[in-house]
């Protein structure tokens, strides 16, 4: 075998080597979606329910890549959000409130973080709001205020320090097993009130 | 074009292998990264008591203002290792991933309101039977991860996951 011949097929090789591991990456890190918008609640993402106890290679690749060491369906679900139920991304130069209700778990969290990802820099001590300390009306609904400044509210989450945007996360504990098994529980609605200078729509 | 079907074969098959290999071997990579950052913080076979979560942590992305966390690095090369997670009214769970990033057995105030007491094993066969009370769990690798989250509800509450803390276990069976 000519010295071409043999140069050519090391590089096939190198070649076969290089596009398996690059696709692999960019299914796991980029393809792979094992998020999806929670039907009703537009502004809510949730991890999708595999349906099987088996998850296939990519979803257990993506979750180790992305959410290490989380808790079982049956233990905890999540659900995300960027945006208010208009679709708008959530602005820490607007207030927003969110009206909710007792969720379908033993115990809830709603957590806003900064744009880094991390809890506002602040001394608010309003970065949380869960089922044990939500002040709730006599009809079991509630309102929680998000903006800068406490505004009066009972229910309050700051948005001070947290950047241009913020993100809120909501996480149910122990939830029903109707809801494990996918039925849609009603989710607090997020509504954008006011804008610094300017109208909220 | 005969000539290129061999090297082009051959490519193609590579291509796969290494993708089925990078995809599969994810899971343990990152599993990996976090039982090397464990060990650095706690050690192996002790618990890592995380502090209170407040404004100011910049450990974890997306930290649980609500919970407690404490975590330990288990090595069952050199036999079991005594898991032990001291009970609370409000929500604790221990959660054990292997290697692989699987979590293969989890408990919480629900299921084990007696709090969790086990021997930690590589396979079944053990060679010593443990204490009386004290359950046998099987894990998929040496090495891996125990998890407890607490549920911190206020500053009283803390006080109790300190307490309560000091009685929990993650030690070499001698």
């Amino acid at each position: 075998m000519s010295r071409a011949r043999i140069s050519f097929w090391f590089l096939s090789a190198l070649a076969g080597i290089a596009v398996g591991v690059g696709t692999a990456l960019l299914a796991t890190s980029t393809l792979v979606d094992p998020m999806q918008t929670v039907p009703g609640h537009p502004e809510w993402r949730t991890k999708r329910a595999s349906g099987t106890d088996q998850p296939s290679m990519y979803v257990r690749a993506f979750a180790a890549r992305y959410g290490l060491m989380g808790l079982s369906r049956s233990e905890a679900i999540y659900y995300h959000t960027i945006a208010d139920r208009q679709g708008r991304t959530l602005s820490s130069s607007c207030d927003y409130e969110i009206t909710g209700q007792g969720l379908p778990a033993q115990w809830w969290s709603l957590t806003l973080y900064a744009n880094d990802g991390f809890l506002s820099r602040n001394t608010d001590d309003a970065n949380h709001v869960g089922s044990v300390n939500v002040s709730a009306k006599p009809d079991g609904t509630w309102d929680i205020h998000v903006g800068a400044t406490r505004n009066g509210a009972v229910n309050w989450l700051s948005t001070r320090n947290s950047g241009a945007n913020f993100v809120l996360t909501l996480r149910t504990y122990l939830p029903t097993q109707a809801v494990i098994d996918g039925e849609v529980p009603n989710l607090p609605e997020i509504q954008r009130t006011s804008c610094q200078g300017g109208r909220a729509s | 074009m005969k000539r290129y079907r061999g090297p082009l074969l051959l490519a193609l098959v590579l291509a796969v292998i290494a993708h089925v290999a990078v995809v599969k071997l994810e899971p343990y990579h990152f599993m990996r990264g976090a039982i090397n950052r464990n060990i650095l913080k706690g050690g192996i076979n002790s618990w890592f008591e995380a502090p209170r979560v407040t404004s100011a942590s910049r450990t974890v992305v997306h930290p649980s203002p609500e919970l407690a966390y404490s975590a330990c690095v288990y090595d069952l090369s050199k036999g079991p290792v005594h898991l032990r997670v001291e009970p609370m009214d409000e929500y604790w769970s221990l959660s054990l991933y292997a290697a692989d990033a699987e979590n293969f057995h989890a408990w919480n105030y629900r299921t084990s309101p007696q709090g969790v007491d086990i021997w930690l094993v590589k396979s079944q066969a053990v060679e010593r039977q443990p204490p009386p009370g004290v359950a046998v769990v099987s894990s998929p690798s040496n090495r891996g991860l125990a998890f407890i989250r607490r549920h911190v509800v206020d500053d009283a509450s803390w006080g109790l996951i300190t307490q309560a803390r000091k009685l929990d276990r993650c030690e070499a069976v001698p």
